[in-house]
């Protein structure tokens, strides 16, 4: 999608347009939803929990900041000089919110009025920094308990262990929010240090769904923003570790948990970028979905030995990592884990049924369309697509395109040498197997 | 042809009578793209055959007559262009509602990809499959398959002891558990487990069978096709496996709550962890359908509804003893419940501070800001329950149990009309009732071991 001027993409059968621009540096795109009464704006940061290490502008030295400190950043952007965000946002009818994830930092309100309000509301949020020590101090109590809080969720628990595992060096590796040792550090000159660097127009997509015409959408966007006089800017050089092809050993978690869940994790070294990236993200989850979804023969037979009702599966693909996850609540994690390696290697050898196939590919294109009820995900997915240089309509051509040759080279991803397992587990409640894991112990 | 009565019932929602106590609730809307198809059993809460009732939506999942496995019904699903399958079991108050529910791509935006099947023909397989999940289950010589039954047993009871993986959630469960001491009304959707290993395949379905016969059931369809489908339904031939009784279970005379407890209840539970979780019940004696109730909402509101509400406020931003902490109304027992996530050697700082919340609310400490930023709070959070097809059905389904005010419209328009003085009326009202704390055990922390 061009976006050097206004830009339509449009879907006749869907019946469904996006509307797109650059304003000072930032990509604004507008979905009009007529018939909606909630109206939605996101401004997504392309700066995230990753973002540990960058050579800020003009000064040619790397810089290493603490691990969670995107995150900390997120939560102190609701505080202004003249008082606290959330509330102002209340006060026009709107509600806000804000999240980091490993690439991304994003600040979203939905209303049903005064939209051009609380749109300014959140352009002063993302660009008008106000940090104080003080309030600095207090927050760090309050990420703490966000922190437990997840520590404590064996699903958050599960994954974070396998991703600590799977990367030795690179930040995905590392809790979003830091450790409690890590936020105890952080200070108000961290804060500006990395908003300075990383909250620019040119890093940064706005995203507006609702009931209103786009071109006076786009206008409003464009008033505001103007308004703030940004200066053209360009994100600091990112730094990453140069990540080993090997994988860390597999992880055991002792956890007050009824039942225990394992995930097995592969680290993928096939990278793209671009269209191929998108291209290999949907082929990959659509390969898993055929050998470890609920339509498979495998999961017939997980099911029917009373082994799992639910297998989670996903790949993630980014230009600088990408990964897959296969996991389950289970009684017997050795035994599930052993089968999954033989389903893939079964695949490996005997491929899959093309009708399968055809049947999910179908399924993708009904997924695509209902997607379009959900304002946000839209808005997450067509941010992201645009940072690859596609669109949300792109993605539904490639998915017509993808083919089976296509979908089987995926199974690259997912080499026994690059993948690591984890078990959570009560160590009082012995598996229904004997966990090798226990044994290599 | 069952068709007898057409009409608005108070809501936004055509409903047709399609037989005794079979309601057809639709609302025809192309702003969607997925059309929404669900079947809702309604009954009242049997302490004994909750468990083995909660049962029913899990195996009907794992196959119909027609497509007796599991796969055989991912594979109808995908043909469906991914249709998801919903099948579950809840509580609505005191009722026990069993649904199982499609949701497909709407048909009208297929046409690119339709590969020879119609339109029509997709809804009528989509309605015809939910009723068969409903009705028609894989059975072996009338009675669920004793593998099948046992595999789903088990699953069953680890989703059941699982739920303590949600902290937050299984505390405000063993709150409620607590406070209904004992009283079957109060019990969750799935019983108890005892009664889930005293189910067995012929007696559940015999169970089901009868309960099908009697109990009253709400059919709702939401989405660009909901037209065709009611017309599909007019002439449908709704079939039952046991006779469906011409005198259908009368649930309105099953709605009391169970009584309070008389003086604040105090359970704790320990649990290897990190944070710990307090959870107050405060009593308010509004329920639904009493004219009070948009204050007793704004009420929750004030106090923990929103990330402007008081306790957010204090407990977190103030103090930073909390990243949540925040209050749900239950307007069947007339409660607001308090939950925090906080640090144990902090319950008692916490439950101050909130009670503290509470006392100031009665003596009228409410801004006129507060006022006016809650009322455009829960006036949006209404309104926008019409851009979602669950919120639509479930808040339609909770008026058709539990009575009170209809639509979304009309409570957000009783919102408008609260005063402070209302809400100081109420929280006047508010009365401790129950503190239920999940405390983190600090010397058993986890730990991960690295091979």
């Amino acid at each position: 999608m061009q976006l050097n001027k206004r830009t339509i993409l449009k879907n006749e059968l869907l019946k469904e347009e996006i509307h797109g621009e650059v304003i000072d540096g930032i990509k604004v795109f507008v979905l009009p939803k007529r018939g909606f009464k909630r109206k939605y704006a996101e401004i997504s940061v392309h700066y995230g929990s990753n973002d540990n290490a960058f050579i800020p502008n003009g000064t040619g030295e790397p810089v290493e900041v603490l691990p969670g400190i995107a995150h900390f950043l997120e939560h102190k952007m609701f505080e202004k000089q003249w008082g606290e965000a959330f509330s102002a946002f209340a006060g026009i009818g709107a509600s806000a919110n804000a999240y980091t994830a490993n690439n991304y930092t994003s600040y979203l309100f939905w209303t049903l009025e005064n939209f051009a309000q609380a749109l300014e509301l959140l352009m002063e949020v993302v660009f008008s920094p106000h940090f104080a020590d003080q309030s600095v101090e207090k927050e760090k109590g309050i990420i703490t308990q966000e922190i437990r809080m997840y520590h404590d969720q064996p699903g958050s628990r599960l994954l974070k262990e396998t991703l600590s595992s799977l990367f030795l060096k690179h930040p995905v590796r590392l809790d979003i929010a830091g450790t409690e040792s890590s936020i105890k550090q952080v200070t108000k000159e961290l804060l500006y240090l990395c908003h300075s660097n990383f909250y620019c127009g040119a890093n940064t997509s706005l995203y507006m769904a609702g009931d209103f015409h786009p071109d006076e959408a786009l206008d409003l966007a464009a008033g505001i923003i103007s308004s703030r006089g940004l200066k053209p800017c360009r994100p600091p050089e990112r730094i990453r570790p140069d990540e080993p092809e090997e994988v860390g050993g597999d992880v055991r978690v002792n956890m007050h948990v009824p039942t225990p869940l394992l995930q097995i994790g592969w680290k993928d070294i096939n990278l793209k970028e671009g269209r191929d990236l998108i291209l290999r993200e949907t082929s990959v989850n659509l390969l898993l979905e055929l050998m470890f979804g609920r339509s498979s023969s495998f999961f017939r037979k997980v099911q029917e030995e009373g082994l799992a009702d639910r297998i989670s599966f996903s790949y993630e693909a980014w230009p600088d990592y990408g990964f897959a996850i296969v996991g389950a609540e289970t009684t017997c994690p050795d035994k599930l884990r052993g089968m999954v390696f033989d389903e893939i290697e079964r695949v490996r050898s005997r491929g899959v049924e093309p009708k399968d196939f055809e049947r999910l590919r179908r399924t993708l294109f009904g997924r695509f369309i209902t997607l379009f009820d959900s304002f946000d995900t839209v808005g997450q997915v067509q941010m992201r697509l645009s940072d690859t240089g596609e669109d949300l309509f792109s993605y539904g051509s490639l998915l017509k395109q993808l083919d089976l040759d296509t979908v089987m080279s995926g199974l690259d991803c997912l080499d026994r040498e690059r993948a690591v397992t984890t078990v959570i587990a009560d160590s009082g409640k012995r598996s229904k197997d004997t966990s090798r894991l226990e044994q290599e112990q | 042809m069952l068709s007898t009565k057409k009409g608005k019932s108070g809501g936004i929602f055509n409903t047709v009578e399609l037989g005794t106590g079979i309601l057809l609730h639709y609302l025809p809307e192309s702003k969607w793209k997925t059309l929404s198809i669900d079947v809702f059993c309604k009954i009242p809460a049997m302490a004994n055959k909750l468990a083995a009732l909660s049962l029913v939506p899990r195996l009907a999942a794992r196959g119909t007559a027609d497509l007796p496995t599991m796969q055989h019904i991912s594979r109808f699903l995908e043909d469906m262009y991914g249709a998801a399958m919903g099948a579950d079991a809840r509580k609505v108050g005191p009722i026990q509602v069993i649904r199982f529910g499609i949701d497909l791509p709407s048909p009208a935006h297929l046409g690119w990809d339709i590969s020879g099947k119609s339109a029509g023909q997709l809804v009528s397989q989509a309605f015809s499959f939910v009723w068969d999940l409903a009705t028609s289950p894989n059975l072996r010589d009338g009675a669920y398959p004793q593998e099948v039954f046992e595999v789903e047993r088990d699953e069953h009871r680890r989703a059941i002891t699982g739920l303590i993986n949600n902290r937050p959630y299984y505390a405000t469960l063993r709150l409620m558990d607590e406070i209904s001491q004992g009283d079957p009304r109060g019990l969750p959707a799935w019983g108890k487990l005892p009664d889930l290993e005293q189910a067995n395949p012929r007696d559940t379905w015999d169970t089901w069978k009868q309960t099908l016969s009697q109990c009253p059931i709400s059919i709702y369809v939401v989405g660009e096709g909901a037209g065709e489908v009611a017309g599909f339904l007019s002439d449908y031939d709704l079939r039952f496996p046991c006779a469906r009784s011409e005198q259908v279970v009368d649930i309105s005379k099953e709605l009391d709550p169970p009584p309070l407890p008389e003086n604040v209840l105090r359970v704790e539970d320990f649990l290897p962890g990190e944070q710990t979780v307090l959870c107050m019940a405060f009593g308010t004696g509004i329920r639904e359908g009493d004219p009070l109730l948009p204050a007793m909402l704004f009420c929750d509101g004030i106090l923990g509804g929103f990330s402007h509400s008081k306790l957010f406020t204090v407990v977190r931003e103030q103090y930073s003893l909390a990243y949540f902490s925040d209050t749900i109304p239950n307007t069947w027992r007339g409660l607001i419940i308090a939950t925090s996530g906080i640090s144990d050697s902090d319950r008692a700082e916490v439950e101050s501070l909130i009670s503290g919340q509470v006392e100031a609310m009665k003596k009228g400490d409410i801004s006129d800001k507060e006022m006016e930023s809650i009322r455009m709070g829960l006036v949006r959070r209404l309104m926008t329950e019409g851009d979602s097809q669950t919120a639509l059905v479930m808040r339609s389904l909770s008026h058709e149990i539990l009575g009170g005010i209809a639509t979304p419209q009309a409570l957000a328009d009783a919102i408008l009309k609260v005063t402070k003085e209302d809400v100081v009326k109420v929280a006047s009202q508010m009365e401790l009732k129950a503190v239920y704390t999940l405390r983190a055990k600090e010397d058993a922390v986890e730990q991960a071991h690295h091979s």
